[in-house]
């Protein structure tokens, strides 16, 4: 190797096909014949091949495990590097076997192009087909088919030219072009780096000479995309950490950090040991920091200001499944993207790739092995983009158990919400006015940072009324709406904790003031950890309920008057507690012999009376739509 | 900013620091294996560049008794320059009773390297450890995974182990396992030369010829002899490596014991 060629780009070109077709021997036979083996490699397999009464084996010089080379086969990937055509490769060697599939995937997830090597007699199999979809998935778009074994089936051009159509025709529907076919004996070197004597009606390219036609990937991309892998603190300065996934980096350029949609500069990039950088390009790890302190963890995506990510619950994708048990719809697993993690289910499996063996294909599953299509839908939203557009943060992997068990692409986001699009939660003015060259004490995890986390305010949204004017039923649909919209709320429904906490209360007076003072407390709590608390409690006393108010800042408490006349309750009486409360059978009843005090100035009345849960439930996600940006 | 660097060099470089910072990421306890031979002094220095010139996780040194006494001192002067946490271990009751290599090669290795080892990460509970190994220095080892599970018995199941791809390693380990994280086992013999070139990294000068004579790879002085070499610094090195007929470990008298005696020592938990 020269001093020019290293500074060459290096590409990765994975050899891929069925098992025994070849694909062992082929790279073997290319670093013979270019002198690039080491000599006691090579004695190594010579005494191996001689022990089993064959010629030198060239795969010996590439299958390391001693089960490989007693049983013939390739188990896991391995890579060497070899200089083809004055450029600098890594040829990683992938099994063929469908049990070793998940080797064949992480051997050929880093490559740049890929040689597809099929057996000249056995022709086209299952594994030559799936191992084009998985290049789909992969995002590989230089393949080059080597029709191998070509002196087993007399050196046949018919043979070559039906193994060229039927092949053609499988990438052509799975949206593949072949760069090129090569007709190859690997075990007697034809084709290979020297043209065949035997074929002399092929006049295309050697395989040797086919690496030279493999462009380097271009890695330009005007979108910036920096997903966060840690946060550091040296030297009171706070970094974040992370690799540069697509595009560049510059001093003073204007961020935003995903999901919370804000903005920062970039105020450093840090080195070490040299001096600090202006600019960083793809692919580069870097540790920067901000103009301002902005909220930021691991999991986040800085991007640039113009192209926003997605983020969505639901999305559809293409992943091949590894799991030892079959990938079932409505099945739970944890997914990755990038450095988020969250859990997920299938919602929906919209087509399992079907590659040769119809009797396996089912549509209720994704076997091992198998290639399937459907809709995935998330616990939380997470940041991602279509891997068309962005292959590096448009793909994931599940994890089951503590093993990863499937990767795939994102074909679309459903009912995606454009980041840009959202109104995201904003840090109030007391933040923007401390010290910028001062980060808040580490550690210091407040109520600000968890709502900045969630990406929402939280408040306490008090639900007062009569006993069967439907604050539970107004407090649960509203729950089920916050929960949907990814707004963290808990409901804290006063008969609920008349079971628990508070089991120790009467209904005198005393008890509902410490009722309610106890609500109010545990409210406050949920607050501060950054949730939407719903309450539903009748809370007579208005004395009470402005206790409660007072203990929270003004932007954290909305009253809501469920406001219900008297009789109407009394009519619904789901409970039969009026008629209880009538016949003097329950003392102290709200209404019958115990005072209601309506609200004098509540945020919101709904009059239940008239309106439907529904409707009831759209007048409080309005008022916070327009009253603390809420996306709902 | 110029950019004529080594770009093979330069992928691997920043490959290799995404690969520490997960692995410090993830981890409750993670440490790192310093054997204070080349390799696991270019991954030192990684380390160092991924968190801007600290090292925020304690080197370990498994110490046979039997290491060349300057890589002794190599380790001592590195770790006080460099302000380093040490952990040295050693299999004492085996020394004890008189371990050497003639009880055995093979033996030797499993008591005074693996059996250390394994008590070390157990004594100090990592559940994380970097290890400077790389794909081409032998065969077994060509066939790991960047983040390598471990049981409880420390055995690697080579036969089964799980796909890693797109930068998504297996870095979650069931309680009283640990993971192995290999960040330059995609690195070369000559790819660590020209690094420790081209970053001015200090190594022990072991490496370089003396009297026709050189280390090619760092052991325990009873089973490492040095190869026939004139290679006096880096560049002379890299020159030799680009033509040698030998393969790194030929010196190395324990993987000669059985032709997959490596293969049979690191699925019982050898580095």
């Amino acid at each position: 190797m020269n001093a020019e060629t290293i500074n060459k780009p290096e590409m990765t070109v994975v050899i891929i096909g069925h098992v025994d077709h070849g694909k062992s021997t082929l790279i073997g036979r290319l670093l013979f014949d270019t002198r690039q083996v080491q000599a006691d490699k090579i004695e190594f397999a010579r005494q191996r091949s001689t022990e089993q009464g064959r010629e030198l084996e060239f795969a010996y010089l590439l299958d390391g495990l001693s089960e490989e080379q007693e049983q013939g086969i390739t188990i896991d990937f391995t890579q060497t590097r070899i200089t083809l055509a004055d450029r600098p490769f890594i040829i990683a060697d992938a099994p063929g076997h469908r049990e070793f599939l998940k080797n064949m995937l992480s051997g050929a997830s880093k490559a740049d192009a890929a040689i597809l090597v099929i057996d000249a007699v056995e022709g086209v199999s299952e594994q030559s087909r799936r191992h084009g979809w998985l290049l789909t998935l992969l995002g590989i778009q230089q393949l080059v088919v080597v029709v191998n074994k070509m002196d087993l089936c007399g050196w046949s051009q018919a043979v070559f030219a039906a193994i060229k159509n039927e092949f053609a025709e499988f990438l052509a529907q799975i949206g593949l072009t072949a760069l090129g076919y090569i007709p190859a004996s690997a075990y007697q070197g034809d084709n290979v780096l020297v043209k065949s004597v035997n074929m002399p009606w092929y006049t295309g390219a050697t395989v040797a000479g086919q690496f030279a036609e493999f462009c380097p990937p271009s890695e330009q991309s005007r979108t910036l995309r920096l997903p966060v892998q840690a946060l550091y603190r040296f030297d009171s300065r706070r970094l974040l950490a992370g690799r540069i996934e697509a595009g560049q980096l510059a001093l003073n350029q204007t961020i935003v950090v995903w999901p919370t949609g804000e903005q920062a500069q970039i105020k450093a990039i840090d080195c070490w040991p040299e001096e600090r950088r202006d600019t960083a390009d793809q692919g580069r790890c870097v540790a920067v920091e901000l103009t301002k302190p902005l909220f930021v963890e691991r999991g986040m995506v800085v991007a640039d200001s113009a192209r926003p990510p997605l983020i969505s619950r639901r999305m559809r994708v293409r992943l091949v499944w590894l799991g030892r048990a079959p990938l079932a719809a409505g099945q739970r697993y944890k997914i990755k993207i990038g450095f988020q993690e969250s859990f997920a289910w299938w919602e929906k499996i919209e087509r399992v790739i079907d590659i040769g063996n119809i009797g396996e294909a089912s549509p209720d599953c994704v076997p091992a092995g198998f290639v399937g299509e459907g809709i995935i839908a998330l616990d939380q939203p997470l940041v991602f983009d279509v891997f068309a557009e962005l292959p590096a943060t448009g793909r994931f992997v599940l994890v089951d158990g503590w093993q990863i068990a499937g990767g795939g692409i994102i074909i679309e986001a459903l009912s995606a919400v454009n980041a840009a699009e959202s109104k995201p939660f904003r840090q109030d003015n007391t933040a923007t006015s401390r010290n910028e060259t001062l980060f808040p004490v580490t550690g210091a995890v407040n109520k600000e940072l968890r709502r900045q986390q969630n990406g929402h305010h939280s408040l306490v949204i008090w639900l007062t009324g009569l006993s069967g004017a439907g604050k539970t039923t107004i407090a649960n649909g509203l729950n089920e709406q916050l929960f949907t919209s990814g707004v963290h709320a808990y409901v804290l429904d006063g008969d609920n904790l008349r079971c628990g906490l508070n089991k120790d209360l009467d209904f005198s007076e005393n008890g509902r003031r410490e009722n309610i003072r106890r609500i109010g407390e545990t409210a406050k709590i949920l607050v501060d950890a950054g949730l939407v608390v719903i309450v539903a409690c009748i809370s007579p006393y208005s004395d009470d309920r402005k206790a409660v108010r007072a203990g929270l800042c003004s932007d954290e408490f909305v009253e809501v008057f469920v406001n219900c006349p008297l009789a109407v309750c009394e009519q619904r009486d789901k409970k039969a507690l009026y008629t209880k409360a009538r016949r003097g059978e329950i003392a102290n009843f709200t209404g019958i012999d115990s005072c209601y005090e309506p609200p004098q100035q509540p945020e919101i009345i709904i009059d239940s009376e008239l309106l439907t849960v529904d409707a009831g439930v759209e007048l409080i996600l309005d008022y916070l739509r327009n009253h603390f940006e809420f996306v709902l | 900013m110029s950019d004529s660097r080594n770009d093979r060099l330069y992928k691997l470089e920043q490959q290799s620091i995404f690969i520490i910072r997960e692995a410090y990421a993830k981890a409750k306890r993670p440490g790192l294996l310093w054997s204070i031979g080349k390799d696991s002094t270019v991954l030192l220095w990684l380390v160092r560049k991924a968190f801007m010139g600290h090292c925020p996780l304690p080197l370990v040194h498994i110490d046979t008794r039997f290491k060349i006494p300057e890589m002794i001192t190599h380790r001592d002067r590195i770790v006080r320059d460099w302000g380093l946490k040490l952990i040295v271990g050693s299999n004492t009751v085996a020394l004890d009773q008189g371990m050497t290599p003639d009880n055995g090669r093979l033996e030797c290795c499993s008591a005074l390297k693996t059996d250390a080892f394994q008590k070390t990460v157990v004594e100090y509970g990592f559940d994380s450890i970097m290890l400077g190994i790389r794909r081409d220095e032998e065969r077994s080892r060509s066939k790991e995974r960047i983040f390598s599970v471990r049981g409880e018995n420390f055995e690697w199941q080579y036969k089964d182990q799980p796909p890693e791809f797109w930068q998504q390693y297996n870095t979650e380990v069931p309680k009283g396992a640990h993971v192995r994280v290999h960040p330059i086992l995609d690195w070369t013999e000559i790819d660590v030369w020209q690094y420790i070139e081209q970053e001015n990294i200090p190594v022990v000068t072991l490496y370089f010829a003396r009297d026709g004579k050189r280390y090619r790879s760092l052991g325990c002085w009873p089973c490492t002899s040095p190869i026939a070499s004139q290679a006096a610094n880096i560049a002379e090195i890299i020159t030799e490596l680009k033509t040698i007929g030998q393969s790194e470990r030929g010196g190395r008298a324990q993987d000669q014991a059985d032709r997959y005696a490596m293969q049979k020592l690191r699925a019982k938990g050898y580095m």
